[in-house]
């Protein structure tokens, strides 16, 4: 179970402050399929970050399972993460100077497993990769760059997902292809799979959703949701103690 | 103030020169150890108003000896100490030169008036005998020729008397200078008491060098 | 597991970009290794050279006879120190004469009388291809110099007479081990049994006779052995020593050759450590998302770091075995750049040098490479730290505040670098003082670096673009200029540094290695025999170089008036220790070429009123100063002397005779004096012999020092050691060199894409070359400048405090310094950037 409780962040940008995400109270229950949708800028990869403590909000904190991960230093993050937390970028963000296979396997061995390199290969085979899996990086294509990312993500059975445009930078049939394995995943795994998206048609194919602009929360569907609600900044009826 | 100068306040006092070599100068020792100093304490307590000079120069032969006895000689000198020849045995110089040079000298300081006072040195037994024996008679042939008072051996008592010798088994300890002293003395005493009671010799001012 | 995985794929994909790291640490190591064994071999040789002069490793020897006390605590401390050889000599200079009475010649030797032991290291050659054995001694049997021979008019097989008895003339020595070199020699040697010496009579009570145990023990053992013995016998008639002379020059002059390779040594491994340190930055840099995509996945900064570590200690290990390969190769071609020298007699006692890898100087090298790497990357491998997954989602530059770990590493990495450089100049001050004057120097840099962005910022309104653009790249926040100034300003530092060091080093060395220099010294010359003596020399068909002759006379110092010391009496100066020993004074009126005045007038012309000049070194520890008055005993007679000057002689090139006090002329002139003469020989051994036969036999009271010898071995040891000296000169240009591309090399990486953005907005190749290379020609010519300049200190620093050579400045290396390190910053700036040049912008901003 994530659960968020009065979660902001605000940056600084020279001198002006600028809030990328108001205060937010929201739970998504463990095995929910969540979109987070919104156009550029809306703060929705700002609120996956916090969810994975790569990020550390301004203020509210941050459940994973019932741990506060703000109260996590960067060691404690980076095994929470390493245990609890698949992610899976726009960018792919492979090493480059590791195969397909390593890539896989490298969170595997940093979790300690014997049989790290066994087991990323059958992530490789569950992915639809096991003629690919001596290649490097610059050697496949978008879309088997971003299965090889998925792999990773999988590989030390995380019980949450979490992708940031994980299509964004795939023709549409690559695309399809990922969606596809996301989806067989979250069912096949009960993962918990928050799919961050500014794609209505993929959106659709979640449980629940959360739909941001500006960072302010302007719809959710299938989840509780306690925040500022309103629309272009009208103020509206703030629950979270900060504005 | 130091003093003094060079060539100024002369001493006045007649003199017994020491002609030697480091056996004199006290290698190895405080001058007041070496056994000219000694010996002019020894004559201060005669009552014998004579001052000892110290002229040994370490590492000097006889033909050292030779070319600085005009300057040595120089003032009011009464006696010499003639004490030279042990740099020529340790080096086995030719015994004629050892004569030659030794006669030279004995010759400049009675030809200025002054009693000659010879020591003998024995050259050590390496050498061989032709050498050392060779050695010996250069001395007692002098003694005789020139008629001069003579110490055997000035390190009678003192050679090869470990007690009596630095490290180096050559110069002899303060110890050992006061063996000399003692050995030299009673042929210094009485000659140093005649000598007070002459006039000033008159063979001052000859050329230096 | 995941580290050890990590790393070795990490080094897999980058080795070649680290390439360059790694040849970095290989040549510093390789440049450690070589002088290293190179001295070692030589120092090696040259001890075993010693062990041959003295033929033993340990001598203990007495002018008395052995008591049994003595002997019975020697044998105790000898077994103790597992001593395995030992052997009696019995030494007596002895008149000898040929036994057929008609010829009438008698001869001073030197004789040695020696058991069948002898000698324990080197061999005894003979002439005339015969073989020494000890039973061509027995039964009075007798092997003799040369010079015997002449002297005497005899022949092998003839009989001379030694003390009392005829003994046999049973071969001629070429070549004696144990013979004391450079000694005072009263004739030539004679070998004699020692069973046979007894019966000669030379031994009796007041013999002059050295007996001399010669012993061999465990090289470990010969120090304390010595030291134990000295303790025993302190105030004894016997006296032990080591085949070394510890206090001897040639002794110092392998401290300075060693301290200052040691030295070099180290400055190409901290070349090579800012090369380390620059690549790490930039690597750590490049590996910015590989880095966060890592930490997204679970690992800790720590597991990191130490992936890094991993790889930088492989590569430097890596880089350190191949450091050692290319010492292996360049000790091993040593020879072949060695000509022979001087083949005669002793020149080729060091021709068996065995070039080789020593064990120590390997070990060294590499725990040097390797823990350099470390050192050099720990700080910029810290950065990873920082580097947040977040900026994976979104870009962003990672600001941290001060960074206490950091700083730490930044102290704990310094006090490591003191204690590697203290050990490897085996010194603190001089580890203490290279860091300071390093981290002077890069504060310096930095500082420069800032003053000449505000210097040159009026430059900015240039009419030329690629002027007005190199202004504006020197003065943007977060370029490059710090980095270069600080790299390439080290770095001429040390080259320049080196360079004008080894030019002082090898003067120095070859000030002694100087072929006139005297390898012959007259002693006790009198008066009347000066002009005959100078006659002797100058005949031209003896064959000796030309001699002065010194007139010298003996004085004690018994009383001292001046301004900080007052002694009134002889008994005074006693308590000021060595002030009261006799000193050889001399008198001239001119200063000799290895002197300088440092305070007050030299005089000329002669005066009657005395004065002195006082060697600098006796007037600061006496406390004596200009115008103060020293008072004399000179021969009985009592000379007051003023002080007019303070002289610094340098003692190493002591040809003229050094003297603590030189009096002006005019006082002493008509004292009682003899003269001595330092001189070249004849080169000819047969010609040495017959000059030394004839000039005792007309001047019978003249002593002659022959140290030919031992030059000449000293010679050939010094030719080698600057042969190491010049292949390391050569080594730190190289691997500087090699370091200064690389820094400027590294900053390529921000430098191509700004060049690419240039370009695609239309400035052209020529342009942007033009840009460059005024920004890199600027940024050279600084760092060359202040690098030079801080060579100056360093050099004046190192010469005085940790080599002990007077300083000297060669201009000339610092001006092509400054002109060479602008012009390869320059041109490296513009070539490495030589692919940006040429190939379409798209590519390498798609690259980026």
């Amino acid at each position: 179970m994530i659960a968020l409780t009065n979660v902001s962040k605000t940056v600084t940008s020279g001198s002006q402050p600028l809030t990328i995400l108001h205060p937010l109270t929201v739970t998504i229950p463990a095995g929910t399929f969540i979109a987070v949708v919104g156009p550029s800028g809306s703060g929705k990869s700002t609120l996956l970050g916090l969810i994975a403590g790569l990020d550390a909000p301004t203020s509210g904190s941050v459940a994973i399972d019932g741990t506060d991960i703000t109260k996590l230093d960067e060691d404690g993050l980076a095994k929470l993460r390493g245990e609890k937390i698949g992610f899976v970028f726009q960018f792919f963000h492979l090493i480059p100077s590791l195969t397909a296979l390593e890539n896989v396997s490298v969170p595997l061995e940093i979790a300690g497993a014997a049989d790290a390199t066994d087991r990323a290969r059958g992530l490789l085979q569950e992915v639809g990769l096991t003629g690919r899996a001596h290649h490097y990086p610059s050697q496949l294509s978008g879309g088997e760059q971003q299965r090889v990312a998925l792999a990773r993500a999988l590989a030390n059975n995380p019980p949450i997902l979490l992708a940031d445009e994980p299509t964004g930078n795939l023709d549409s049939a690559n695309g399809r292809h990922i969606m596809d394995l996301l989806q067989n995943i979250h069912s096949a795994r009960r993962t918990t799979l928050a799919l961050v998206t500014h794609d209505r048609e993929l959106a659709a194919l979640a449980d629940a959703r959360l739909v941001l602009r500006d960072g302010h929360v302007v719809e959710h569907v299938g989840v509780d949701v306690v925040a500022s609600r309103s629309v272009a900044g009208s103020g509206g009826q703030a629950v979270a103690g900060a504005s | 103030m130091l003093s003094p100068p060079v060539k100024s306040a002369p001493d006045h006092r007649p003199r017994l020169v020491v002609l030697g070599d480091s056996l004199t100068a006290g290698l190895g020792l405080d001058v007041k150890d070496a056994y000219p100093t000694l010996l002019q304490q020894k004559l201060h307590a005669a009552g014998i108003d004579l001052r000892v000079v110290n002229a040994g120069i370490s590492g000097d032969t006889s033909a050292g000896g030779l070319s600085r006895v005009d300057l040595a000689l120089e003032g009011d000198v009464r006696l010499m100490l003639l004490a030279l020849g042990g740099n020529d045995a340790l080096r086995a110089l030719p015994v004629e030169e050892l004569r030659r040079n030794l006669s030279t000298i004995i010759e400049r300081a009675q030809a200025r008036g002054v009693t000659v006072i010879l020591a003998g040195m024995e050259a050590p037994p390496n050498f061989g005998q032709d050498y050392t024996a060779a050695f010996r008679e250069v001395y007692m042939s002098l003694a005789e020729q020139y008629k001069v008072p003579f110490v055997p051996f000035l390190l009678h008592g003192v050679a090869g008397v470990d007690r009596l010798n630095q490290p180096d088994g050559i110069h002899p300890t303060a110890e050992g200078a006061r063996v000399i002293a003692d050995h030299v003395w009673p042929i210094i005493e009485p000659l140093a008491r005649v000598a007070t009671a002459r006039k000033p010799s008159g063979a001052r001012g000859a050329p230096r060098g | 597991m995941f580290v050890i995985r990590m790393a070795v794929r990490e080094t897999r994909a980058s080795w070649r970009r680290l390439l360059f790291f790694f040849i970095c640490i290989a040549v510093g190591v390789a440049a450690i290794v070589t002088l290293r064994s190179v001295i070692q071999s030589v120092r090696e040789v040259f001890g075993q050279e010693a062990r041959n002069l003295v033929a033993a490793d340990v001598l203990i020897s007495t002018t008395r006879n052995w008591t049994p006390e003595a002997r019975a605590t020697i044998e105790r401390r000898l077994a103790a120190a597992n001593a395995d050889a030992r052997t009696d000599t019995v030494e007596t200079p002895t008149m000898v004469r040929p036994q057929d009475t008609a010829k009438t010649k008698t001869r001073m030797a030197e004789l040695r009388a020696i058991g069948p032991e002898f000698p324990l290291y080197g061999t005894m050659t003979l002439e005339d291809g015969q073989t020494y054995r000890h039973e061509m001694l027995k039964d009075r049997g007798a092997l003799v110099r040369p010079e015997l021979l002449t002297a005497l008019d005899v022949k092998v097989g003839d009989a001379i007479v030694i003390g009392q008895l005829p003994f046999t003339i049973r071969g001629v020595i070429a070549n004696e081990p144990g013979r004391r070199v450079g000694d005072f020699s009263l004739g030539p040697r004679i070998m004699i049994d020692i069973a046979d010496v007894e019966t000669t009579g030379l031994l009796a009570a007041g013999s002059r006779v050295r007996r001399v145990l010669l012993v061999r023990v465990p090289e470990r053992e010969v120090r304390p052995l010595v030291r134990q013995l000295r303790d025993d016998f302190k105030n004894q008639f016997v006296n032990a020593r080591s085949f070394r002379s510890d206090d001897d020059e040639i002794g110092r002059d392998f401290d300075r050759a060693e301290n200052y390779l040691s030295l070099v040594g180290l400055v190409i491994v901290i070349l090579g450590g800012i090369a380390v340190s620059s690549v790490t930055r930039v690597f750590v840099l490049q590996k910015i998302r590989p880095i966060a995509v890592l930490k997204c996945v679970g690992a800790r900064s720590g597991q990191i770091i130490a992936v890094y570590l991993l790889q930088v200690l492989t590569l430097g290990l890596a880089g350190s075995l191949l450091g050692l390969l290319l010492a292996r190769g360049a000790v091993a071609s040593i020879p072949y750049f060695v000509p022979p020298i001087d083949t005669s007699s002793a020149g080729t006692l060091l021709s068996e040098v065995n070039y080789g890898v020593t064990w120590s100087a390997a070990a060294q090298g590499l725990g040097i490479g390797a823990l350099v790497s470390l050192l050099f990357s720990i700080v910029p491998l810290l950065q990873v730290r920082f580097i947040k997954p977040s900026l994976l989602l979104r870009d962003e530059t990672s600001t941290a505040g001060f960074d206490w770990t950091r700083a730490v590493a930044v102290t704990l990495v310094g006090a490591a670098l003191v204690a590697l450089t203290a050990w490897q100049a085996a010194s603190w001050t001089v580890g203490l003082a290279v860091c300071a004057g390093f981290a002077g120097l890069a504060v310096i840099l930095v500082f420069v670096g800032r003053l000449l962005v505000s210097v040159v910022a009026p430059l900015s309104n240039a009419r030329s673009f690629p002027l007005r653009h190199a202004v504006l790249h020197l003065s943007r926040p977060g370029n490059q200029t710090r980095v270069i100034l600080l790299a390439v300003g080290l770095g001429a530092f040390f080259i320049v540094g080196v360079r004008s060091l080894q030019g002082s080093l090898l003067e120095e060395l070859s000030m002694q290695m100087s072929e006139d220099s005297p390898d012959m010294f007259l002693m006790d010359i009198q008066r009347e025999q000066a002009d005959g003596v100078r006659a002797f020399l100058a005949d031209p068909a003896r064959g000796a170089g030309p001699a002065k002759l010194i007139p010298v006379l003996r004085a004690r110092v018994t009383g001292v008036e001046g301004r900080e010391t007052q002694l009134e009496s002889f008994e005074d100066v006693r308590a000021r220790g060595s002030l009261a020993r006799e000193y050889t004074v001399t008198y001239r009126d001119q200063l000799e070429a290895n002197e300088t005045v440092v305070e007050g007038r030299f005089w000329s012309g002669p005066a009657t009123e005395p004065e002195i000049s006082v060697e600098q070194d006796l007037a600061e520890r006496f406390n004596l100063n200009v115008g103060d008055l020293v008072r004399f005993d000179l021969l009985g007679r009592t000379i007051i002397a003023r002080i007019t000057s303070l002289r610094e002689v340098d003692w190493r090139d002591s040809r003229a005779g050094g003297f603590m006090f030189v009096f002006r002329p005019g006082v002493l002139d008509q004292l009682p004096q003899w003269y001595i003469a330092p001189l070249k020989g004849p080169p000819d051994v047969q010609a040495r012999a017959r000059f030394q036969h004839d000039l005792v036999a007309r001047f019978g009271n003249v002593s002659v020092i022959d140290f030919r010898d031992i030059l000449l071995t000293i010679r050939d040891a010094m030719s080698k050691v600057t042969l190491a000296i010049s292949v390391v000169g050569a080594l730190v240009l190289f691997s500087g060199g090699l370091i200064l591309i690389g820094a400027v090399a590294m900053t390529k990486f921000q430098r191509v894409y700004e060049a690419a953005v240039f370009k695609t907005l239309g400035a052209s190749t020529g342009t942007i070359a033009r840009m460059l290379l005024f920004e890199y020609g600027v940024l050279g010519a600084l760092a060359g400048l202040v690098g030079s300049l801080g060579a100056v200190a360093l050099t004046w620093g190192v010469s005085r405090f940790a080599l002990d050579i007077p300083w000297r400045v060669f201009a000339g290396e610092h001006l092509a310094g400054v002109a060479l390190t602008a012009i390869l910053v320059a041109a490296i700036g513009v070539l490495s950037s030589y692919d940006v040049l040429r190939h379409k912008p798209l590519m390498t901003l798609r690259a980026e």
